[in-house]
């Protein structure tokens, strides 16, 4: 037996394995990493496509544009599609995020030819046919039935709207009545107007072909993709953060899904990394304050953690937790003081070497994978941001110093301007959530 | 297409003179290691008053141990840049820590300590009893369909009391569990030799063992604990039940059917079978029920759902779909429109080319998974407590890809019964539950 853990030494440096960088006459961008350990390659092939650029009166206008893609081509119809992915022993789905519509797939390095072909058949020749956009449509409306019957889908929901709303972050979930609206020549339109080769990005990992050999290929099946003119969204700023409070009635919940929400920076502001390493310290991991106090400690909630959303264009500051009825009114008053500690007194030492070595080592995980890698390089550039992202990160967060950790706390985490959105039974909690403020009551949608 | 891709992960085996089984997947990648640790227990080996105990011990293993205060196992792993988690099942449980590579003696110490004696005081346990009720409450209690699965369909699916009960637990049971339970349960079950640790990623397998021998190496064997009786009677009459759910608002069927003997043919043959019904685009229920009739709107399957899959399902257990569906269709209708899919297998096989897709599926996924160490170790370590056999990984792609049409129309002809099929109707029932 040994009383003592191993001493430990300094963490490895993360570095960015060999990357081919290239562009195609189109303007399409390409970046590959060879790795030859398993026979897969996976690919992601994005675009600044995602629900930002929806108009207003047609939220989930890019969603259903992605998920329509690969049901049905000029040459093939969505089984055939289907049948195609699974004989090449690929994987193939397009999902939209706030910024970006990503096709994301994977294929055995052997049918990488023929996978290609097949995603730029997608991608380049979809029909969207009728019945499918009535399919989809009708799917999708039950589908978000099922979501708002969660009460966190709810408050996530409603926090980004108070703290996006005018920006289109706001809006990145569709309604009913917006989904009643989309129609084929919406999406037909969406499609010409966002998927141009110009402002594509082509991530290729895996078992691939030599640098030469592989250029050669993909100018064959994407370079007489022909450009289009495309617009970028117009921007309107998001609001300075303020406090509000909204209880959306659930009646029958058995606890109060709490979110608090603040309006914080991108990763190009300087605040970035310092505020990334006070929201870690405050309610990252299972050393975090937020952990240690809430449930550890006083077992108000099983979960109780923030999270920092950093988006192209702005970000969003949260601390989520779920707490018991009962106990309400001391475990939000325990939150919030956390949320005021921390831009108020300096993190310890030892705090500040947990959350530094844990962001940086969690860092190193998600790129363990494949999978991990190309997601990095696409999401990356897809936000805008330089390939030595990636290289440099580890560095930035170690340059973090307890004093830069609290200012950058005290500008973006105080409680005083932060959304505070309770998702309930307003008959139990209502009158406990009035201590802390003017409640603005609203239904479940 | 398949050939060139079987399969050959590195595996070695080794056992501790105390009985612990090392499996140690070493391969030259990127700089991280995972630790796997999992015990031969689970909730099936609760018993009856303390539904949810298993769970409940899980929390407290993550409380202190001999050499390692409260808090420190968190802190430890975190500052040294790693991840960690537990998990309960039926019929074990498992913790992991994914580290950077040169951290491993770290997550080696931590685990042994944790192995060779707990701080199991009150304060510790009232305060974990805490944290669970609130995870039900978030988990189930306050979630659509969950407490369906959790509580209902288990009971409606088993008869045996330990296949049945609640895999989360009562309040009431979690409220008289006792610091000497827990103690017993550790001594019980916790033991070097009702568990296996496997390692992958990388690191020096010489170097692993010395470690593994250092810190494990001295710590006390004990009796090996029963497997509990499971046996199930043989269920001769079909089974429905209607469960009115006050927080769903869009309803779902649940459909099962008594499954095979983990490993044996037919176990092969309902997994292949799940694949071609429900894998991917391409498969039956996504072209059919989804896309021509246009009833189900979303649906999960496996052989052991909700809480297993092929990897770790142990016999006794059943092959179960979850299908959510569109309101103007019943669950009657729905029950009916996937045994008509059934029975179209049953009638007519399997076309080749169906099952090429369904092979090549099998192969791109097992490749996928591989990638992450945690995966490598997690099935490796489960195949090595469930099956004595952590091989499989690289073997049952090649027992799957051997299956006949013929093979796979027999197994579904004796497996998806009506007699023995058992449903669960979930419908939403919002504001008030006796209407």
């Amino acid at each position: 037996m040994i009383a003592r853990p191993p001493l430990a030494r300094d963490l490895p440096h993360f570095r960015l394995p060999d990357c081919l960088q290239a562009q195609l006459g189109n303007g399409l961008e390409i970046l590959a990493v060879g790795d030859d350990r398993l026979p897969l390659v996976h690919v992601r092939l994005g675009f600044p496509a995602g629900a930002r650029f929806d108009p207003a009166e047609l939220r989930g206008l890019s969603e259903t544009t992605a998920a329509l893609l690969t049901q049905g081509t000029v040459r093939r119809g969505a089984r055939e599609i289907a049948e195609r992915v699974a004989e090449l022993g690929a994987s193939l789905r397009a999902h939209s995020g706030a910024d970006s519509l990503v096709l994301e797939g994977s294929v055995l390095s052997e049918n990488l030819d023929a996978f290609l072909e097949l995603v730029a058949e997608v991608v380049r020749l979809p029909v969207f046919p009728e019945e499918e956009v009535s399919l989809r449509k009708n799917n999708r409306k039950q589908e978000l039935l099922a979501q708002r019957a969660l009460a966190d889908f709810l408050a996530q929901e409603k926090a980004a709207e108070l703290v996006f709303a005018p920006h289109p972050y706001a809006r990145q979930e569709p309604t009913p009545e917006s989904i009643d609206r989309l129609d084929r020549p919406a999406i037909v339109g969406f499609h010409e107007r966002h998927l141009s080769p110009s402002r594509g990005l082509l991530v290729l990992v895996g078992a691939l072909p030599g640098r030469e050999e592989l250029l050669a290929r993909l100018s064959r099946v994407f370079g007489d993709w022909s450009p289009k003119p495309v617009q970028d969204a117009e921007t309107v700023a998001p609001p300075p953060p303020r406090r509000v409070i909204v209880l959306i009635d659930r009646p029958g919940s058995v606890q109060a899904d709490v979110r608090i929400a603040r309006l914080a920076v991108t990763r190009t502001d300087p605040d970035y990394f310092p505020l990334l390493v006070a929201a870690t310290v405050l309610g990252g991991g299972a050393s975090s304050r937020l952990f240690t106090e809430i449930r550890e400690k006083r077992g108000y909630a099983y979960d109780a953690h923030s999270v920092l959303t950093a988006y192209r264009e702005a970000a969003l500051a949260e601390v989520v937790t779920q707490i018991r009825s009962e106990v309400l009114a001391d475990a939000l008053a325990a939150v919030l003081e956390q949320m005021e500690r921390i831009g108020r007194e300096p993190v310890s030492a030892e705090e500040l070497e947990t959350a530094r070595n844990y962001l940086c080592g969690v860092f190193v995980i998600r790129l363990e994978t494949l999978a991990g890698v190309a997601s990095q390089l696409a999401a990356t550039r897809l936000l805008g941001l330089p390939l030595d992202y990636l290289e440099q990160y580890a560095g930035r967060i170690r340059a973090q110093e307890a004093g830069h950790v609290q200012a950058a706390a005290a500008r973006h985490l105080s409680p005083e301007e932060a959304a505070i959105v309770v998702v309930g039974d307003a008959e139990q909690i209502g009158p406990t959530l009035a201590q802390f403020g003017t409640v603005q009551y609203e239904k479940a949608p | 297409m398949s050939a060139g891709l079987t399969l050959r992960i590195p595996i070695e085996r080794d056992r501790l003179a105390n009985g612990l089984r090392l499996v140690l997947l070493a391969q030259a990648g990127a700089p991280v290691v995972t630790i796997y640790v999992i015990y031969g227990v689970g909730a099936r080996d609760e018993r009856p008053g303390r539904t949810g105990f298993a769970h409940l011990f899980e929390h407290m293993m993550f409380q202190g141990s001999a050499n390692a205060p409260k808090g420190m196992h968190f802190r430890l792993v975190e500052s040294n840049g790693g991840a960690l988690n537990g998990s309960t099942h039926p019929d074990y449980t498992d913790y992991f820590e994914i580290l950077p590579a040169d951290k491993l003696a770290l997550g080696l110490w931590l685990e042994a300590d944790r192995m060779r004696g707990l701080a199991i005081t009150e304060e510790n346990l009232r305060n974990q009893r805490e944290a669970v009720k609130q995870e039900r409450r978030l988990s189930f209690d306050n979630q659509p369909y969950n407490t369906a699965l959790v509580e209902h369909w288990p009971r409606l699916a088993f008869r045996n009391w330990a296949n049945a009960h609640s895999l989360i637990g009562s309040y009431e049971d979690l409220e008289a569990a006792t610091v000497e339970d827990v103690a017993a349960f550790f001594r019980t079950y916790y033991a070097p030799n009702n568990a296996v640790l496997a390692l992958a990623g990388s690191f020096d397998p010489d170097e692993a063992r010395r470690l593994v021998e250092t810190y494990f190496g001295d710590i006390e064997p004990q009796p090996q604990p029963p497997r509990p009786d499971l046996a199930e009677p043989e269920q001769t009459e079909p089974l429905w039940q209607t469960y009115r759910d006050t927080l769903a608002k869009v309803p779902a069927v649940v459909i099962g059917y008594p499954g095979p003997v983990r490993r044996s043919p037919d176990y092969y043959a309902l997994t292949l079978l799940d694949i071609v019904l429900t894998a991917g685009e391409s498969s039956r229920f996504y072209q059919n029920l989804v896309k021509g009739r246009q009833s189900v709107i979303q649906y999960e399957a496996n052989l052991g759902w909700p809480f297993a899959g092929p990897t770790d399902y142990l016999h006794p257990g059943r092959y179960a779909i979850f299908l959510l569906h569109h309101p103007d269709f019943r669950g009657e209708e729905i029950a009916d429109h996937v045994e008509q899919e059934i029975a179209r297998i049953q009638n007519d096989g399997v076309p080749e080319a169906e099952l090429h897709r369904a092979r090549a599926f099998l192969r791109s996924t097992r490749l996928r998974q591989l990638e992450s160490s945690r995966t490598r170790a997690t099935l490796a370590g489960l195949y090595e407590l469930l099956d004595g056999d952590p091989d499989l990984l690289n073997s049952e792609l090649d027992i799957l890809s051997e299956l006949t049409p013929a093979q796979l129309r027999d197994a579904a002809q004796r497996y998806f019964v009506p007699q023995r099929r058992a449903v669960l109707e979930i419908v939403p029932a919002p504001e008030i539950s006796e209407s």
